[in-house]
């Protein structure tokens, strides 16, 4: 069998190339008899080459300062000709964009590939997303905070992957020092805790576990931060233990680190992508814009905990004084479930009745972590909560999404919802009855316009006048999806999808928007049948309580 | 001239381009790569 060759561009940051590197470690597990070439930014990927060079057979680089080493644009104009020259002497037979931006759209334009998935151009350089993985990535996962999957996962059903294939379990994980490795920092201020808080959890925890070694790691921009914790005087009784790895150290120093360590605490990052790589038990913190389902660390090791707060918008540009998320995870917890977790026990339901009160509890919501061994890692909430409107609508996503995309049924089970949600959700119901009407009427104006253009005198003010209408129905979507904001991601998907139809005329376009519509439908309608099964007890119950 | 008069030069014939939604070189697509490095790098 020939080989096939691949290439993968990822020019984000090195927490997606380490996700990228997990998806494609599954991929090739997979279809052995491929040669995929990873394209990538220097500066992202030069500090964990020592494990993109374990999986890549070829890894490209390349670095904006250096074409602009002369500092002039024609000249950076010509280093990137060469650098583009270079890797079209190789034709691809399929080009992977992971990366959704800007640049990895012009330049997947560029490489030569028979096929393309993810973000491109085309002729006009208008933006275009053919496979519909990429498209629900375009539509959803960056405008939406409730993608119900996680990012790894998204990049294995772009790949095709069917079976999820993870790293076993490390048996020899007592024989570990006794190290516990902190990344209290994050990009950004809401991301992470302050000073105050993490010098309390690392207080505790030097005084419970008088025989383990703290390592604190971060890049050397985190250095200023690290030092002023360190020298906090409640941890200088302790100084001996706790060490700095902030200034200068490699991130295969981290690397190595976590392999000999028993726990990783920090908020979600590049380093709790490494401690799933060294499976390396990880009590990750998910603060302020943080989406755990979709960035958590890709291992059925890890415990996530993350606030309840509803503050709407909590977007990366919106800045936040008050921080009122930060003070919902409180320390007493972190300290708890990090000993049950150093203690080899396992993080559950029980445990939490057992040690934890409703004061530590009811402002978070702890997931665990295991793998479905098709669909990929599943986050599991522990708290025993009232699921929100949000989670709800997490949960119909994921099934629906598993099985239109990939034609996998999911089981879930029906919500647990206080009766306020529920009186909610069944306002949801409107919602949804108008878009299977628009949608029917999509089905109908594009039908006729299919019809109309196989007459032999097609009468083409009538095809324009269903034109118009279908412009209409794509306005009313979107006044309904502002009216129900839980049905954007469905109305998005169906937007890009049709926005991409392929075609080049007319009638393959209508074609192709006749199954959008179509298809549309169909969703819509299980989700108003997912909808009316889970407040039908709630309607009873509300029928009983008022008769009594 | 700045290497921001540059780049302003440069894509101005681009920006026409699409605009009026003609096909574009790859040469031009090459320069529109190097000036979205620069956006989003800043």
């Amino acid at each position: 069998m020939q080989t096939q060759k691949v290439a993968i561009l990822q020019l984000t940051r090195i927490g997606d190339l380490i996700q990228t590197y997990q998806a494609t470690r599954q991929f090739k597990a997979e279809n052995p008899n491929t040669h995929v070439t990873l394209i990538a930014r220097r500066k992202f990927a030069s500090g964990i080459m020592f494990l993109l060079e374990t999986l890549f057979d070829d890894i490209i680089l390349f670095d904006t300062q250096e074409f602009f080493k002369e500092k002039n644009f024609k000249s950076a104009k010509g280093n990137v000709s060469d650098f583009i020259s270079k890797i079209t002497t190789t034709e691809y037979d399929f080009l992977i964009n992971l990366s959704f931006n800007k640049s990895s759209s012009y330049l997947s334009t560029l490489i030569n590939a028979k096929d393309k998935f993810g973000l491109h151009r085309n002729d006009a350089a208008e933006i275009a997303v053919n496979d519909r993985w990429s498209q629900f990535v375009y539509s959803n996962v960056m405008n939406s905070t409730n993608t119900p999957f996680s990012l790894v996962d998204i990049y294995r059903y772009i790949f095709g992957c069917n079976i999820t294939h993870v790293l076993s379990h490390d048996p020899e994980i007592d024989k570990r020092s006794k190290n516990i490795v902190i990344h209290p920092f994050a990009s950004q201020k809401k991301k992470r805790w302050g000073a105050n808080k993490w010098t309390e959890l690392l207080f505790k925890l030097a005084s419970d576990f008088s025989d383990y070694q703290f390592y604190i790691v971060g890049s050397p921009q985190d250095s200023h931060d690290a030092s002023r914790l360190l020298q906090s005087p409640a941890l200088q009784k302790y100084s001996n233990r706790f060490h700095d790895l902030t200034k200068g150290n490699l991130i295969s120093d981290c690397y190595q680190l976590l392999m000999d360590s028993r726990l990783f605490i920090g908020h979600d990052s590049m380093v709790s992508h490494l401690a799933s790589e060294t499976l390396t038990p990880a009590l990750i913190l998910s603060l302020g814009t943080v989406r755990p389902h979709e960035t958590s660390a890709y291992s059925e090791y890890a415990v996530n905990i993350a606030p309840k707060n509803k503050c709407f918008p909590c977007t990366v540009q919106e800045s936040c004084e008050l921080l009122p998320c930060h003070n919902s995870i409180n320390h007493q917890l972190v300290k708890t479930i990090a000993k049950e977790m150093l203690y080899g026990n396992k993080i559950n339901q029980d445990f939490l009745k057992a040690k934890l009160t409703p004061f530590h509890l009811n402002s978070v919501k702890i997931y665990t972590s295991s793998f479905n061994e098709n669909t990929g890692l599943v986050l599991s909430e522990i708290t025993e909560n009232y699921k929100s409107l949000s989670e709800i609508f997490k949960e119909y996503y994921k099934v629906i999404w598993q099985y239109y995309l990939r034609d996998t049924d999911v089981n879930v089970e029906l919500p647990h919802m206080s009766e306020d949600t529920a009186s909610s959700l069944y306002n949801y119901s409107a919602g949804v009855q108008y878009l299977y009407e628009l949608y029917n009427f999509g089905v109908k104006y594009s039908n006729k316009i299919i019809h109309e253009i196989d007459q032999k005198d097609t009468n083409f003010k009538e095809v324009q006048d269903c034109i118009n209408k279908l412009g209409e129905i794509d306005q009313l979507c979107s006044i309904t999806k502002k009216n129900y904001p839980h049905l954007t991601p469905l109305v998005d998907y169906f937007y890009v999808n049709k926005a991409n139809a392929l075609g080049n005329n007319i009638e393959d376009i209508s074609k192709h928007n006749l199954l959008n519509y179509y298809d549309a439908s169909n969703l819509v309608a299980v989700l108003s049948d997912f909808i009316e099964k889970s407040v039908k007890p709630y309607v009873r119950q509300q029928e009983v309580n008022k008769d009594v | 001239m700045s290497i921001q008069e540059e780049i302003h030069n440069a894509m101005k014939e681009i920006q026409k381009k699409i605009n009026a939604k003609e096909q574009l070189s790859r040469d031009e697509i090459e320069s529109l790569f190097l000036t979205s490095l620069i956006e989003e790098e800043g």
